[in-house]
């Protein structure tokens, strides 16, 4: 391997051993089970079982924990390294600010990819068992977006991460995305229908603030809608992969310019 | 030996608070603070229940169009009527999108997100039951999502029984609720073909009826007694399907259902 | 050969000058202490060693290259003052991390680990977390990062710190057999019995600027006082730290 490829990997199995050694993902699977596990032996007017709202609450788990998990993980990249000083002792080493960010960027993308692939494992698993069907197009339709979210969060809260405090980027990050989720598609129309300065503040949000909502396929996976086309995907990805390079870049204008 | 000291203390103190958390109700009974067997949802939550209700049971509407919230839909769960609906909708999102046409993530959001109306149909309903029960759950007193309940339950699953214990219970819990009345008294009428048990509950509304003078009880009672004429009429009891109608008359001579009313004396009445 | 070099160095931050005309330089196979009080800018010039950042004016070398060049720093080795390493790593999965900075390959990697893990004396501890280490085991594991990919020059911010007595002499005799393999030490201290004892040259610092610079013989004079008396002279302030006249 080229020396900035193991400087990469080491960069990034320090991401993943951090978010397995702190056993999150243990303490969000427990969690999600024992918010579950009574669902599934519901019947509610003792008339048949329904499958959706359980699908339906478990991927809304699904995207909590994985938002969580990839935010925080990422929030946690630089404010310990700092507070602990061992951003000396790396900075000391033979590699780049730009190299640091990406295997840290990579090694979060990494952790949370994995968490984020345990998640819909499960899901999938118990969807099948519930519905009959199992690991349809549009499943995988979600798990190819949903990945693409993962991308752009790890990176819009490695951004904070370098001038937050974790808790503190943690909120923002949080804040941000279910603000974007619940609001994002209707943003236009709640411009229109504000006075000047507000409606250039939410014009302003509409075109600056990543669009988290275009990942999130939740609904046509549990109403079972028909997939949607792959262009669209491949758009939704290239606005992922931009928006998440925009973020990298300032990280790694802040990164070099910042005195330790 | 401090170990298990510690222990047997955690575990005394256990049985203290179970022993205590029995006899203290048991001794004072009526001193307590709260209504003894009182819902702890009503404890806890108070009189936004009603509100949490109504949002569980928007939940419900929105399965009923395949998980997409339509604010100016007029014939969902939360407008349930008995009417089966089958329409057509071309009300996509092209109206308030029409200014952002060209915006691209306004674009990339429509083929992201659902543009599309269905209404659930047949057995499907199944999935709408847990948010009916959960609305129910939360707030006895929203009637909308009782009938909406017995709707699902009795005209798109077929599970008439199923709807009319539940109906009960709300009439229990609702017991001056003349709408509950009336929708027992149709089901009993429509779906168990059963007259007598749906006069007694057709004659609870108009009775609970009287109590309430807006529109809408107005409404209700006009349709009451057209039900009660047409039980009257079926029993071959002209007399008090004319008194009937003339109830209605007195309410409104020009409704539908005094019209109705009317035609039912003329046909008994014969040519 | 120098191996390292600072020439007429200025670092203000704001309005403070940390570190105000220093002129330093630092032959190869030399131990030299870098003394001065809390504040005399010591950290600031170590930090500006290492390429964290650059000086306002002047002129930093180490090894004959910009140390602010990653590829300057591949025959550095840094040991920070306290640094409270990854608490959910053990110390062989901290080494491990290191040498993939350092581009070491996992085998090279794996060799220097099981040398220099008994030589700081953490063979009994290697597969602990870092979190149940004191401070003088994580000092020992900063050690050993620095030593790791068997650097040329090595730069310890205040090494004795937290260290037990016979952790002290492990160091002592590592850093003298260090230079006698040809490497550079170049370390600051507030231990003035452990550099007399060890450095060739001391350096002391005053508020950002050199106030003094010679082997312990040399800056003693013919009174033959010892490095202590010296540094308190060098500074201008007595045993009780009251300012001479």
């Amino acid at each position: 391997m080229r020396p900035i490829a193991l400087q990469i990997s080491a960069l990034s199995k320090l991401a993943v051993l951090d978010l397995y050694r702190r056993k999150d993902l243990a303490v969000v699977f427990v969690l999600g089970g024992v918010i579950l596990a009574p669902l599934l032996f519901f019947t509610p007017f003792g008339v048949s079982t329904a499958s959706r709202y359980t699908n339906e609450l478990a991927l809304l788990l699904v995207w909590l924990f994985s938002a969580v998990i990839g935010l925080g993980v990422s929030a946690r990249l630089f404010p310990p390294e700092f507070e602990s000083r061992t951003i000396y002792p790396l900075l000391s080493k033979p590699v780049s600010r730009g190299t640091v960010l990406a295997g840290k960027y990579l090694g979060a993308l990494a952790a949370s990819l994995s968490a984020l692939a345990v998640f819909y494992a499960a899901y999938g698993l118990l969807a099948g068992v519930r519905q009959g069907v199992w690991f349809p197009l549009i499943f995988w339709q979600a798990l190819f977006l949903h990945a693409a979210f993962m991308v752009v969060v790890t990176a819009l809260s490695l951004l904070g991460s370098l001038t937050l405090t974790a808790s503190a980027n943690l909120t923002m990050c949080g804040l941000l995305t279910v603000g974007m989720l619940v609001f994002g598609q209707r943003l236009p129309e709640l411009a229109t229908a504000q006075p000047v300065p507000g409606k250039w503040v939410l014009y302003a949000i509409h075109w600056i603030a990543p669009h988290l909502e275009f990942f999130d396929l939740r609904q046509r996976l549990v109403h079972e809608w028909p997939p949607i086309g792959w262009g669209v995907c491949v758009a939704v990805w290239l606005y992922a992969l931009c928006y998440a390079a925009a973020c990298l870049a300032l990280a790694s204008v802040v990164l070099r310019r910042k005195k330790f | 030996m401090s170990r298990d000291c510690s222990r047997w203390m955690f575990l005394s103190f256990a049985a203290a608070v179970v022993l205590l958390g029995r006899a203290i109700p048991a001794a004072f009974d009526d001193g307590m603070p709260q209504v003894r067997g009182e819902d702890v949802l009503a404890q806890v939550l108070g009189e936004t229940r009603l509100a949490v209700s109504q949002a569980l049971l928007a939940k419900a509407d929105e399965y009923f169009h395949g998980g997409v919230r339509h604010k100016d839909c007029d014939h969902g769960l939360t407008e349930c009527g008995y009417d089966e609906h089958d329409h057509d909708h071309e009300h996509d999102a092209n109206e308030h999108d029409a200014h952002h046409k060209f915006d691209p993530w306004c674009i990339i959001n429509r083929r992201v997100h659902v543009q599309e109306h269905r209404h659930m149909k047949g057995a499907e309903a199944k999935e709408l039951l847990p948010w009916l029960w959960a609305a129910n759950r939360m707030s006895a007193d929203n009637l909308q999502s009782i009938q909406a309940s017995v709707y699902v339950l009795n005209s798109m699953l077929g599970n008439p029984a199923a709807a009319r214990d539940m109906l009960q219970q709300g009439i229990a819990k609702n017991p001056c609720s003349a709408d509950l009345e009336f929708v027992l008294g149709e089901l009993y009428l429509r779906s168990f073909k059963d007259g007598a048990k749906a006069e007694t509950a057709f004659r609870a509304a108009l009775e609970k009826n009287i109590l309430q003078n807006d529109e809408d009880a107005r409404l209700l009672r006009l349709r009451t007694l057209f039900y009660l004429g047409y039980l009257s009429k079926l029993k071959g009891d002209i007399a008090g399907l004319r008194q009937h109608l003339l109830e209605a008359e007195e309410l409104s001579p020009q409704h539908i259902c005094t019209r109705d009313l009317r035609n039912l004396l003329q046909q008994s009445e014969g040519p | 050969m120098e191996a390292l070099i600072m020439e007429e160095v200025v670092k203000a931050f704001g309005v403070v000058r940390a570190v105000d005309g220093l002129s330093l330089s630092v032959q190869q196979g030399e131990i030299l202490g870098f003394l001065g009080a809390n504040g005399a800018g010591k950290t600031t010039s170590i930090k500006m060693l290492l390429g964290f950042f650059r000086p306002d004016r002047g002129r930093v070398e180490v090894l004959g290259k910009d140390p602010c060049d990653p590829a300057a720093r591949i025959k550095i080795g840094f040991m920070p003052e306290t640094a409270y390493y990854y608490p959910f790593l053990n110390v062989r999965e901290l080494l491990a991390l290191y040498g993939g900075l350092c581009g070491m390959g996992r085998e090279s990697i794996a060799r220097r680990t099981e040398t220099l893990i008994p030589r700081v004396g953490l063979s009994e501890a290697g597969k602990r977390p870092l979190r149940t280490y004191s401070k003088g085991m994580l000092q020992r594991a900063g050690i050993a990062q620095a030593l790791l990919h068997d650097p040329d020059l090595l730069i310890l911010d205040e090494p004795f710190t937290g260290l037990d007595p016979l952790a002290r002499i492990q160091l002592r005799d590592l850093i003298l057999d260090l230079r006698r393999q040809g490497k550079t030490v170049f370390f600051s201290s507030h231990e003035l019995s452990e550099a007399e004892l060890i450095c060739d040259r001391v350096a002391i610092l005053r508020q950002g600027r050199l106030v003094s610079c010679g082997s312990v013989r040399e800056l003693a004079g013919d009174g033959g006082q010892n490095l202590e008396r010296i540094f308190l002279k060098v500074l201008g302030v007595d045993a009780q730290g009251g300012r001479l006249a």
